[in-house]
């Protein structure tokens, strides 16, 4: 196991624990009360869920360029955390809404642009996992379509007229909150980098067993030469 | 008289007519959701590791390549 992966698990593990007891002890939010809990997990999961797919946006336009099958292992690895930051980030944002709004579902601007790139990504898994030859360049394609929603997303608050918290909110946090949203915040970014190495590990396996693969079949074709 | 037909009426006591939707249900869902999404996430990724790592074993074999 490498050291930086090792330090990642720790960090996740132990701020994952840790973060709770940070979570409830930070002062009660005046208007939403205990549910704004939530959000200490809700937006670096968001956070997380971008990093991913701009991850996988840059890799995807690397591989459309070089085609090299470590960056496509890149690729595929951060859409995965991608559908996975996100769903998280989904299901936290309706839990919350429910109390907040008193529905679980709004066609809000912010909410319908993130389920859009939430749907983009696994668009690409499902595009990856049953599109045979030639799916990675057109995968590499919609990545980039789930690059440019990010910025829709976060400007959606102000673009249009939301239900949805400001993106301000974190900039203008109170400092007693702050504590507990930062822990936290570097907790999920450890998990995020500890379940990259992890699937990224596991790519490269599937990678190497392709070249093996092909390999074998070369043997073989000698053979019955 | 079926609930919702006719006039609406208001309720004697205020706190009768309340929803209540308690947070901490919302906020432990929350919370365990995650961990349930994550785990779920890592034993995937190495149940097919593993797999990977046994079909590599295999090829490696018949291809007279020392294994891992």
């Amino acid at each position: 196991m490498k050291p930086g992966f090792l330090i990642a698990w720790i960090i996740a593990a132990v701020g994952l624990l840790v973060c709770p007891f940070l979570v409830l002890s930070a002062p009660l939010e005046q208007s939403m009360g205990f549910v704004q809990k939530i959000f200490y997990y809700h937006v670096p999961s968001a956070f997380a869920d971008f990093a991913a797919i701009y991850v996988c946006g840059v890799a995807s336009v690397m591989y459309l360029f070089k085609r090299k099958p470590n960056v496509d292992a890149w690729a595929i690895t951060a859409a995965e955390l991608a559908v996975l930051f996100g769903a998280i980030t989904l299901v936290t944002g309706s839990l919350w809404a429910r109390k907040a709004w008193g529905v679980w579902w709004t066609w809000d601007a912010r909410l319908t642009t993130f389920a859009l790139c939430e749907l983009i990504f696994v668009a690409y898994l499902l595009v990856r996992n049953y599109g045979g030859p030639g799916s990675e360049s057109l995968c590499a394609g919609l990545a980039i379509f789930g690059c440019i929603d990010v910025p829709i997303i976060y400007k959606s608050v102000s673009l249009w007229r939301t239900l949805h918290p400001k993106a301000e909110v974190v900039r203008t946090l109170d400092p007693a909150m702050k504590p507990a949203f930062y822990a936290s915040l570097v907790s999920i970014f450890a998990l995020f980098i500890a379940l990259f190495y992890l699937r990224l590990s596991v790519e490269r396996r599937r990678v190497a067993l392709d070249e093996l693969y092909l390999a074998a079949e070369e043997a073989d074709a000698k053979e019955q030469a | 008289m079926q609930a919702g037909e006719g006039n609406y009426v208001q309720v004697e006591s205020g706190a009768a007519g309340k929803e209540s939707i308690s947070a901490g249900p919302l906020v432990a869902g929350a919370y365990g959701f995650l961990w349930l999404i994550v785990l779920l996430f890592v034993l995937r990724a190495m149940k097919r590791g593993a797999a990977l790592e046994r079909d590599i074993a295999a090829l490696k074999t018949r291809l007279g390549q020392p294994g891992r």
